[in-house]
């Protein structure tokens, strides 16, 4: 097996594996051939391509047990809460426990992608009424219908108020078929006027002083409902505990990205960065071992860079790509025409800041999830893109719109009008669906387009001189 | 002071507030399908939201415009407001949870800075005998619709329920419409009609304080399909159906409006009443459903006559 970074299909994987296990290449307890999650109906594996690292690996592993893991936590005593939109803040409070895992069953949203046609999600939220004018997170109502994706939760927690169309009314017609759930509020993040009290919080966004004030009120009750349901008394320290766990894992991250967009070559896919990155949101469901495999993914990285060794060339074109895509397949696509990752923006930025530890953990708290970039105007998410796009030299966007999701009708708009008052870039907006087969070519024509549109902008730079 | 409109939406919005600062309060129903700016047509935008933000952006004579965030449609569409800079506009922030005191204690100070926008616009603040006098005023003139209202409903016609979202001017052919079909709407329960007019005020607390007496009133009391949880909404239903005798509900919702759709079938499965889903795409949608609205009455004098 080489050292040399290359993008491998699983297939491909099964015979690197044979070779790891004949060098007697130790694996965690989750690790083990990728392709056997094909055998639990993941067959979307078959068409990606993989980082053919060993650190990959275990992160592919780790992502595709969570289920597993969730199993035997409540096998062995544990409390689960499924916690639902806010993306970062409530898991916090939940892991500063110690029997209780959080997860948020909003990841089901990909079930539709990695489970292709195995999967009878969808079928079953159309029949509940939630069609596809609906964002793909409608997965999760058939998710919960459907069962076997997740074990039972004992508790159902979800943010509300400033949150998308979609999800508020899929968590409703969730609760309305007899799932109890516990709902915070989190207000509209607005700027503050003159007479008020402004706050920086954690990524740079301002909010106001009162509207802090009441998403700690909020916070309160739910630690007050984990608490009950815990059986354990969360204090301060406790809390501050949990949020220097988090932030570790949350500065591993940070270096993860940073080399990985400025690198000179790519070191790191786009997939298994985006799969390291949606860990920072709940760990998936275990907050020890996600540290060692982002660690482990860290030093690979590390190594690559010093080595000047990785993917795509020297040529690749630089893209900030804007949310999320419903399938993740898309990635590769990108990269197979030509570019490369060099920013992101998936919708939770404030689940990969650093937490303030100089303040009182509720406090910390509730500066962190008014940060959530969906809370407030899509201008200021616009703004803390554009800085992104400063820090990491991106050369294009790609706005990825999630179909039926209610922000993003307006929002790509307002974030490209933005991004374009500040750089000569070209933006293009796509539309990903949950499988995207059909679309492909219409994606990969545009992806190459705008691939092509930068380098003949820079060919005509280097003409000019 | 001269007479100056506050354009508003929403009926979170204390019509009776608004005016007390001593401006003339407008309710939009109007679909502004005919303006394109600043908001384009685009797949996934509410038409309503739009209409609204394009219209209300051309209305002559305004001070202001009140939105809330009771969407995430009209969320999105409050920053094309922020972008001109000579509309003066107030986003009230309404939240959907509705069941503690940090949410009601959050209306009451959006009902204060409310206030202070009107101000900042050329109103004057009332004190607080000045606000009852207004909220008694619309109070009755509240009832004297609604005790009209019942005068009406004694015709002999199939009892209607039409339900859901804003209800446009250019959707008022509904009423002549159920009607021709031998129906009455003998409840508007769309977000302009009596569902959403605000509870009584107590009368013992209002003078102490009026603005707890708006919160009451119209947070906690008005059911609506955003509010988490909404099952207020649903009893609300339910309560109508017992109490009118109705025999079927048309509902109205527009497209891409996730939190009214999402419903359809949770309304279905708690009445046991036929039920007739329209989806709103322009200002033509009513026209354009007049065979289904026709065959929906005629079912309901089908299982009618059949019971009988």
């Amino acid at each position: 097996m080489s050292d040399v970074p290359k993008q491998i299909t699983i297939f491909e994987w099964e015979r690197n594996l044979e070779l790891l296990n004949k060098l007697g290449i130790k694996q965690p307890w989750y690790g083990g051939n990728l392709s056997r999650h094909i055998a639990d109906g993941d067959t979307r594996l078959k068409s990606l391509l993989f980082d053919n690292s060993l650190e990959a690996l275990n992160l592919w592993n780790f992502l595709l047990t969570e289920n597993e893991r969730l199993e035997n936590a409540v096998q062995n005593g544990k409390k689960l809460v499924g916690t639902m939109k806010d993306l970062g803040t409530i898991p916090i409070i939940v892991y500063s426990t110690a029997n209780l895992i959080a997860f948020y069953p909003d990841g089901a949203w990909w079930i539709p992608c990695i489970m292709e046609q195995n999967s009878t999600v969808l079928t079953i939220a159309d029949k509940m009424g939630i069609d596809e004018s609906f964002c793909p997170v409608r997965a999760m109502l058939g998710a919960f219908i459907e069962e076997g994706h997740f074990p039972k939760t004992d508790l159902l927690i979800s943010s509300s108020g400033a949150i998308c169309d979609d999800f508020s009314a899929i968590a409703q017609r969730l609760e309305g078929l007899g799932n109890p759930i516990s709902w915070w509020e989190i207000p509209y993040r607005r700027n503050p006027n003159t007479k008020e009290t402004s706050v920086e919080l954690p990524g740079g966004f301002i909010a106001e002083a009162s509207q802090i004030s009441f998403v700690k009120e909020e916070l309160k009750r739910i630690i007050k409902i984990i608490s009950d349901t815990a059986n354990t008394k969360i204090t301060n320290e406790m809390l501050s505990e949990s949020i220097a766990k988090a932030n570790q894992i949350r500065e591993v991250l940070s270096q993860l990205r940073l080399l990985t967009f400025t690198a000179k070559i790519c070191p790191l896919p786009s997939l298994e960065l985006l799969i390291a990155e949606m860990m920072a949101i709940h760990y998936c469901s275990d907050r020890d071992e996600v540290l060692v495999v982002l660690n482990n993914l860290l030093s690979l990285v590390k190594k690559r860079v010093e080595n000047k060794i990785g993917y795509f060339g020297l040529n690749a074109i630089k893209v900030f790509w804007i949310n999320p895509v419903a399938d993740i397949r898309v990635m590769n696509i990108l990269e197979n025409c030509g570019g490369r990752i060099c920013g992101t923006e998936y919708l939770f930025t404030h689940a990969l800041d650093a937490i303030p530890v100089d303040i009182e953990p509720l406090e910390a708290l509730a500066r962190m999830a008014l940060a959530d970039p969906m809370v407030g105007p899509s201008t200021d998410r616009a703004k803390r893109i554009c800085n992104d796009i400063r820090r990491f030299g991106s050369e294009a966007v790609v706005i990825s719109k999630i179909p039926g999701a209610s922000h993003c009708a307006l929002e790509g708009s307002l974030i490209a009008n933005t991004i374009r008052s500040n750089f000569d870039i070209p933006i293009i907006k796509i539309e990903v669906p949950s499988i995207s087969n059909s679309f492909e070519e219409s994606i990969k024509t545009k992806l190459s387009a705008l691939v092509e549109t930068v380098n003949n902008n820079k060919s005509k730079s280097l003409k000019i001189i | 002071m001269v007479n100056r409109k506050i354009i508003y939406t929403s009926p979170f919005i204390p019509a009776e507030f608004i005016a007390a600062y001593g401006f003339i309060p407008i309710r939009i129903s109007y679909s502004g399908d005919e303006y394109n700016e600043p908001i384009k047509i685009e797949t996934g935008v509410c038409p309503y939201m739009r209409g609204f933000i394009n219209y209300s952006t051309q209305i002559d004579n305004t001070s202001g415009i009140i939105i809330t965030t009771t969407c995430d449609q009209m969320r999105r569409g409050s920053e094309f407001l922020n972008n001109n800079s000579e509309i003066n506009y107030f986003l009230m922030n309404i939240p959907s949870s509705w069941q503690t005191l940090n949410s009601n204690n959050l209306y009451l100070q959006e009902l204060k800075r409310l206030g202070e926008f009107l101000i900042s616009v050329g109103g004057i603040k009332p004190n607080d005998e000045k606000l009852v006098s207004f909220m008694l005023s619309y109070e009755r003139k509240r009832n004297e619709l609604l005790s009209n209202h019942d005068t009406l409903s004694k015709k002999k016609k199939i009892p209607i329920v039409l339900l859901g979202e804003t209800l446009t001017k250019e959707n008022f052919y509904i009423f002549d419409l159920v009607s021709e079909f031998g129906g009455e709407i003998i409840v508007n329960a769309t977000e302009n009609g009596e569902r959403t007019f605000p509870a009584k005020y107590n009368k013992r607390s209002i003078k102490d304080s009026p603005l707890l007496s708006l919160t009451e009133s119209y947070f906690n009391a008005i059911p609506n399909i955003f509010k988490r949880p909404n099952d207020e909404f649903f009893n609300w239903l339910i309560n109508i159906n017992k109490t009118r005798d109705i025999l079927g509900i048309i509902l109205l919702r527009y497209i891409w409006c996730d939190l009214w759709h999402s419903e359809v079938a949770r309304i279905r499965e708690c009445l046991n009443v036929p039920l007739l889903d329209i989806e709103i795409t322009s200002n033509k949608t009513i026209l354009r459903e007049r065979n289904r609205i026709q065959a929906f009455m005629e079912i309901i004098k089908c299982q009618t006559s059949q019971n009988k």
